[in-house]
């Protein structure tokens, strides 16, 4: 997932460890847009049109995706994979050049289209593409992949669970820490110290920033996070959001819909956003509690 | 809670050779959706000639009337089946396997309380659903400041 993990089990078997560094794996080989074989990867790859058959997990990660994107009113898209590519993220940000020139632009990005033609069928658990549609579920597959280990290792017996994947962190069970949880936030533009210093019971957390990964096209700059309505990075004082909800996949989500829709955007999870001069705003509960 | 697609779909693509009546389609796989109109043809003409020649006909007279049946042209296969992920046909797949499929699907486990993964209508549409978001986090505080985090938040 491009990114490091940190998995924290308390109680429970044996094993539980090596268990939870199995599951991200395979989860990764499931999901990754950059390994030719992945579910992912054969899904988008297939013809238009026509069902795919795909595994459980894969299938809830679509249905989680299509989920949030009729929630978010398409604030947050998982079809703008073509776009992305269209803006130069085409591979592995580890493989993008060391001064993050990527040259002239190839194509143009468009709006991306929208889950309205993605069928998904339970009973033969297939998911169809329309035409000119393309799925990158982004962070939701770090979230979701955090959500199911975190609740797989509280199946196997553990007594609480904490699962990090690259920033997306889910906590589940009892915590160390008068039975909770203590995550920091890590500040987007003073990185050596934390923004908020949290006590969590069963939450997802999860950050995005348009400081990272970031890159250029013809010296002109370009982030990940990508307006669906335009297809191109959003634009704005915003710089970094963090969102703290039920769940890591949603709480990323959530953090999409921020860049695109704002504060008033964000329901039913607490949110701070920081913008480029370091102004912070969001929900009460957590601008409370900046550090 | 693991994926068993690669064996449902080894086992799908072993199955279908094995039924498949001629070595020449064996060869050249017509979509899957023929195949089994084929078959259920050749299994009526066979059962027919059975019926006829148990009912006392004679024998040449059996053989010309289900000669003439083999001969009656088998309607060309109209919807081009499907899969894409692999050389499976659910449109082939025998009773048992889609009533397995059925039950792995329903057996796909949640992670979020409020996710309505059992309340998902058969086919997701332009059409809007009545789902609400998973709940919000139930605790959101400030930890002691003696205490170091057992993990940080990073942009990503």
């Amino acid at each position: 997932m491009g990114s490091s993990a940190r998995v924290v089990v308390l109680g429970g078997p044996p094993g539980l460890d090596r268990q939870a560094e199995d599951r991200v794996a395979d989860l990764e080989r499931r999901w990754s847009r950059f390994l030719p074989q992945s579910e992912l990867s054969r899904l988008n790859d297939a013809p238009k049109g026509r069902p795919t058959l795909v595994s459980p997990d894969t299938y809830l990660l679509i249905e989680r995706a299509v989920q949030a994107w009729k929630l978010t009113d398409g604030r947050y898209d998982p079809t703008v994979l073509d776009a992305l590519v269209a803006n130069g993220y085409d591979r592995s940000f580890r493989a993008f050049p060391v001064d993050r020139e990527l040259g002239s632009e190839p194509t143009t990005p468009h709006p991306a289209p929208g889950c309205a033609g993605v069928e998904l069928d339970p009973r033969l658990r297939s998911v169809t593409l329309p035409p000119g549609t393309s799925l990158d579920p982004g962070g939701i597959g770090k979230g979701l992949a955090a959500d199911l280990v975190a609740e797989e290792l509280l199946a196997s017996g553990a007594e609480g669970a904490l699962v990090d994947l690259g920033g997306d962190v889910r906590v589940a069970g009892v915590g160390p820490q008068e039975g909770a949880w203590v995550i920091d936030v890590e500040h987007p533009l003073y990185g050596d110290r934390a923004l908020l210093h949290l006590l969590l019971n069963d939450a997802g957390i999860a950050t995005s920033s348009r400081l990272r990964r970031r890159w250029h096209r013809n010296g002109q700059p370009r982030h990940h996070l990508l307006d669906p309505s335009t297809g191109r990075p959003t634009i704005g004082t915003l710089v970094a959001a963090t969102v703290v909800a039920g769940a890591a996949w949603w709480a990323e989500a959530l953090t999409k819909v921020a860049f695109v829709g704002g504060l008033s955007a964000i329901t039913g999870a607490s949110a701070l956003l920081v913008d480029d001069d370091g102004t912070c705003s969001g929900t009460d509960d957590l601008v409370a509690l900046v550090a | 809670m693991t994926d068993d697609l690669e064996a449902r779909l080894a086992a799908l693509a072993e199955r279908g050779p094995r039924r498949t009546p001629r070595p020449t389609t064996a060869a050249a796989p017509a979509p899957a959706g023929a195949a089994a109109r084929t078959r259920s043809k050749k299994k009526g003409h066979a059962a027919t000639g059975g019926r006829l020649l148990a009912a006392g006909l004679s024998t040449g007279a059996a053989l010309a009337l289900t000669g003439f049946m083999a001969r009656v042209p088998h309607p060309a296969p109209s919807a081009a089946p499907v899969p894409v992920t692999a050389p499976v046909a659910t449109a082939a797949a025998p009773a048992p396997f889609l009533d397995r499929v059925a039950n792995e699907a329903a057996t796909v486990p949640t992670t979020t309380p409020s996710a309505p993964v059992t309340a998902a209508p058969p086919v997701v549409s332009s059409a809007p659903q009545p789902t609400s978001p998973p709940p919000a986090a139930r605790v959101v505080t400030a930890a002691p400041v003696y205490v170091p985090p057992a993990t940080t938040s990073r942009a990503s």
